[in-house]
């Protein structure tokens, strides 16, 4: 799951090194532009629904974060 | 706050376009960018409308209103007051409610006033008329909203980077008493300390305009400087709004399931959809293309989906309807009401 939604990322900011960012919008690496868009990936890719109470910024700093929000929306 | 109205009903909702169409692309730096190209498709931007460089929204306004009057669908003779809710006053002074009963040369004792409540404009535009329409049994409110904050002095000046959210639009809708209409219920609420979330900092007393800032506006920033913590007010629609909806649903007696129709203000089709989600309701009773259409018109918005999507809904038979308005403030206000079997429905294209 961590190397798809690193392709994700990548796919969508390719100018950042993601894997050097210890909090990916402190960094700058995500706007909330990037978020709306990193969220209709995920749950293209994974089949679920993300609830909008957790588009909320600390589910989206890091690669650990996004697992773990993509596992709560139901996936296994 | 929480209100309940009874004998009141919207008769008539008219949208005025400017005649100028674009498209996002056509605002754009690089319209082939990935970036644009997903949100295009996410956000669910598409074309929208610009006024002309020296068009107000008195203009606007004032199109509309002699089109009513001239069609005879409004007798101006019954107009008891006037409420204009818009961010894009003609001037900081007089307001725009004196200009249209000046220009339509209305009776002095017309009751005029302006309130400038953004997103959440149109809701408490409708919220001003039911109170007041207390007080003026045999007349008419005009609810006067719209937004021209894509104006542009020179069509030809730098393109942005990302696309802006805006449209250009007004409308107006007539509010009146009646003897058989079911009740209304109202609610609304405002969190200050979270302002700055959506704000435009210059131009007022606190931060005055100056030439730099305008130029840094016009080249830079979509929309006449409009800045917003995106995350924040996403968040704040997601936590505030539903919870306010169910609550007001068991004031009016029904639940969610019941409405026919959830009109709300229209930022962009994902936050929509994720409103959708909360509530429990199907898409179908959302609708959320406006963003692709016409844009986020701010105070506009509620009235031009009344006028596109639902219109002929609205004009043929009773819709049980839930109206919310969301955004600057940051406000949160609703409204569930029958609407329907109106007078007019329409939208029109002005030369303006």
């Amino acid at each position: 799951m961590r190397e798809t939604i690193l392709n994700i990322l990548k796919d969508i900011r390719p100018e950042f090194d993601f894997e050097s960012s210890n909090n990916f919008i402190e960094d700058g690496f995500l706007d909330s532009f990037d978020v709306v868009t990193v969220i209709s990936e995920l749950e293209l890719k994974y089949n679920i629904v993300i609830d909008g109470l957790a588009v909320i910024p600390e589910n989206f700093e890091s690669l650990d974060s996004i697992c773990e929000l993509v596992k709560k929306s139901g996936e296994k | 706050m929480d209100f309940h109205f009874q004998n009141k009903q919207i008769t008539g909702v008219l949208s005025i376009l400017p005649e100028t169409e674009y498209r996002m692309e056509d605002e754009v730096i690089d319209p082939n960018d990935s970036k644009v190209k997903r949100l295009q498709k996410v956000i669910g931007y598409g074309s929208r409308r610009r006024v002309k460089g020296n068009t107000c929204m008195s203009d606007l306004l004032l199109y509309g209103l002699r089109h009513l009057i001239s069609s005879q669908q409004l007798n101006p003779d019954d107009i008891g007051a006037i409420i204009v809710s818009t961010l894009c006053e003609d001037y900081l002074l007089p307001s725009l409610g004196c200009i249209l009963q000046g220009e339509l040369g209305l009776e002095n004792d017309v009751y005029c006033m302006d309130t400038p409540q953004a997103c959440a404009g149109y809701v408490t535009g409708l919220i001003h008329a039911f109170l007041l329409l207390d007080h003026m049994p045999n007349k008419k409110v005009i609810v006067c909203t719209g937004e021209i904050l894509n104006r542009k002095s020179d069509p030809n000046e730098a393109k942005y980077e990302h696309p802006s959210f805006g449209g250009d639009i007004a409308n107006i809708t007539i509010v009146e008493n009646c003897h058989s209409s079911r009740d209304i219920y109202a609610n609304y609420f405002t969190d200050g300390s979270r302002r700055n979330a959506l704000i435009i900092e210059d131009g007022g007393f606190r931060n005055p305009m100056t030439a730099e800032k305008l130029k840094m506006q016009t080249n830079n920033l979509p929309c006449m400087g409009v800045s917003m913590d995106g995350s924040g007010v996403f968040n704040f629609v997601q936590k505030e709004v539903p919870p306010s909806i169910f609550e007001l649903s068991k004031q009016a007696g029904v639940t969610v399931d019941d409405i026919d129709w959830f009109l709300f203000h229209q930022p962009n089709k994902f936050m929509l959809q994720k409103l959708a989600g909360a509530l429990g309701v199907p898409f179908r009773k959302v609708p959320m293309k406006l963003t692709e259409t016409l844009g986020n018109s701010d105070s506009g918005t509620i009235p031009a989906i009344m006028t596109t999507e639902a219109a002929d809904s609205l004009l043929s038979h009773n819709n049980l309807c839930c109206l919310s308005g969301f955004g600057g403030g940051l406000t949160w206000t609703s409204i569930i009401m029958d609407i329907g079997n109106l007078d007019f429905c329409e939208c029109i294209t002005s030369d303006l």
